[in-house]
């Protein structure tokens, strides 16, 4: 069975900042994928700034121009992902950090280059396939688990040196934020990653 | 010496002891003499750049064109106000000997038209995020067809002024629009006050010395790389900043281009991601080391975005806590922050608790517009959120109250800037400040 994917961009010229004209024909060619333009995108947003969710329920990923949105209407699209076992992917140009929660159900956050990238497509066609673990799958490859290990290693080398309070805490907000996609692993870092590389 | 027939009208329009029928009377020449030159829109440019040194043509031509520093502003509306209220006068003593609020509010102000109304500044600032307006794309990447020339943008970007009627966001927040936007957004020549070397060109709290509009080094670099090419890879975002405008105390960041200054704007007037429970908790450590936190609930500030004076929220919570602090029968605190959806905002909420006023409830502290931390908050947070206190105080008879005391409020201005005081029937715990944000 193929997972659904609905993609709502309301500013389609923002995919050429980022994809080649390739690309953007590609993209919009997979079949399991739904990018609704012009009429069809503010009819979407419309319905979702609306709390009208009906349509929405048929689909396995949800990624959406975050700014499009209101307030409450994303915290209400993140219930019916709950309800569903959907996956949310919010995006915007505006976001400056990576964040995932999986509490309820995955949420990531992003900025629009984080999104639109190269690995786009090879990450769409994987989640259809019902082959993806994780959305971070997205920002950090196929292996993001070592990518986000070693990334927690450099970061807290990084905040035990800092002397500047602020940046100390900006720090410790990153990591905060990518310790929680490896709850399990993150007690013992170094042997996690060791771990990994041995099995490669 | 006046060189020139602006500098001429602004020496005579400098003059206290013009009555106000000669006022009157140079204006209406001075308007007849500006009738001649160019379309309405220049005439007030010219009027606002001319004669102020910075825009402000309805204070001209209400006769209230000289921008004054709040020292002298005070001084004056001390001398001439003989007890009635103002919010502003509330800072007059804490000036002569605070820094950190002379760094606050020694900003240009005009002083007859302030006004509270946090609706106003959340639209103004709501257009950095609007479709398909120039003020967006001032802080977003622009698509590839979107300007054929950096001139096609700056005109949109000064007509967006005008339709927007931005030049009066510095009624409601004088630092916001003289600090930050004004020369991000808008400046296109040094003010009289940085030709006069009174003050160095420069916005935010790392006083960047580069805006879209001045120095001219974005359009001169659009003239060459951007103009009529329309290649989204020479975009002015692109653009390499010279050695001498790169910013040099911005710590934790290497500021290298213009979109790396761009991204210093944004989080001068908007929260967002996690940015609030960083600031607030880089106060903590700052100001109140060694307080108890409730570190669960301070995690709820995280994810809190909204458009506001960030500098200017942050600093008054630093005085909220040095308020705090200067009260040392309780080092307990809990900062809450909830979202309140039907009126669409965020409460912030600073509870130092078991720590009770005491004080009559009609103090002056309390409820003077011109002494004591309130009335500088009031002056700080002004049409930035509402704001309120909440404790035990006594009432006339030396009895315990509870009671709520608002200070920015909706219509306060219309209503003298007079605090509301509210009794309340609940034990707030201690005393707790209110903050409530429109998102």
């Amino acid at each position: 069975m193929t997972n659904k994917i609905l993609l709502i961009e309301d500013r389609p010229g923002r995919q050429a900042q980022f994809l080649s004209d390739q690309e953007i024909i590609n993209l919009h060619n997979l079949e399991f994928v739904e990018i609704p333009l012009k009429d069809k995108c503010i009819e979407w947003i419309v319905y979702i700034n609306s709390h009208e969710f009906e349509n929405i329920e048929e689909y396995d990923l949800i990624i959406v121009h975050k700014s499009s949105l209101k307030s409450d209407s994303i915290k209400s699209l993140g219930l019916v992902c709950k309800k569903t076992n959907a996956k949310l992917i919010l995006f915007s140009g505006g976001l400056s950090q990576v964040t995932y929660q999986s509490k309820d159900f995955q949420c990531l956050s992003i900025n629009s280059s984080v999104l639109y990238t190269d690995k786009l497509i090879g990450f769409l066609k994987t989640y259809s396939n019902g082959k993806t673990a994780s959305l971070l799958e997205l920002v950090y490859g196929e292996k993001w688990k070592l990518e986000i290990l070693l990334r927690c290693r450099q970061i807290q080398t990084r905040c035990d040196a800092e002397s500047n309070i602020e940046l100390k805490i900006k720090l410790e907000d990153e990591l905060s934020i990518l310790k929680q996609s490896i709850e399990n692993e993150v007690q013992n870092i170094d042997n996690e990653i060791n771990k990994i590389f041995l099995s490669l | 010496m006046a060189n020139n027939k602006y500098d001429f009208i602004k020496e005579l329009l400098a003059k206290k002891d013009l009555s106000p029928e000669k006022r009157e009377r140079i204006l209406d020449l001075a308007s007849k003499e500006f009738s001649i030159e160019g379309t309405l829109e220049e005439r007030i440019r010219k009027l606002e750049e001319k004669v102020n040194g910075s825009p402000n043509p309805i204070d001209l031509l209400l006769g209230e064109a000289k921008r004054v520093s709040i020292e002298s502003f005070l001084t004056e509306q001390k001398f001439k106000s003989n007890g009635k209220e103002d919010v502003m006068a509330g800072v007059a003593n804490e000036v002569s000997n605070n820094n950190e609020v002379k760094g606050e509010l020694s900003k240009p102000i005009s002083h007859k038209k302030k006004h509270h109304d946090p609706s106003k500044v959340n639209k103004w600032l709501k257009y950095f995020t609007i479709n398909n307006t120039a003020i967006k794309f001032s802080t977003h990447v622009w698509d590839d067809d979107l300007y054929n020339t950096y001139q096609d943008f700056i005109e949109l970007l000064n007509d967006e002024r005008i339709k927007y009627d931005f030049h009066s966001l510095q009624y409601y927040n004088p630092d916001l629009y003289w600090d930050k936007i004004y020369p991000f957004l808008f400046q296109n020549k040094s003010t009289s006050l940085e030709i006069t070397g009174k003050k160095v060109f420069g916005w935010g709290r790392y006083k960047i010395p580069i805006g879209w509009q001045y120095p001219s080094t974005v359009r001169d670099f659009c003239l060459i790389n951007f103009d009529n090419k329309k290649r989204k890879s020479n975009a002015p975002q692109t653009m390499n900043l010279p050695a001498e405008l790169i910013p040099q105390h911005v710590s934790g960041r290497t500021i290298k281009t213009f979109e790396d200054v761009i991204d210093l704007f944004k989080p001068e007037i908007e929260f967002r991601d996690n940015q609030l429970w960083v600031g607030i908790k880089t106060a903590l450590h700052e100001v109140l080391p060694g307080h108890n936190i409730n570190n669960s609930l301070l995690n709820k500030l995280k994810g809190c975005s909204f458009y506001t004076n960030t500098e200017y929220v942050l600093k008054a919570i630093k005085r909220i806590f040095r308020m705090i602090k200067s009260r040392s029968v309780s080092k307990d605190l809990q900062i809450n922050c909830t979202h309140d959806s039907i009126r669409n905002k965020y409460i912030l909420e600073i509870l130092h608790l078991d720590s009770y006023c005491e004080k009559h409830i009609n103090h002056d502290k309390l409820i003077s517009n011109d002494k004591g931390d309130l009335s500088i908050l009031k002056t700080t947070l002004l049409s930035l959120c509402d704001f309120a206190i909440e404790s035990r105080f006594k009432n006339e008879n030396g009895d315990n109250i509870y009671a709520r005391i608002d200070y920015l409020y909706e219509n306060v201005d219309s209503n003298q800037w007079k605090p509301q005081v509210t009794t309340i029937d609940y034990n707030p715990n201690g005393f707790k400040y209110i903050l409530e944000f429109l998102i």
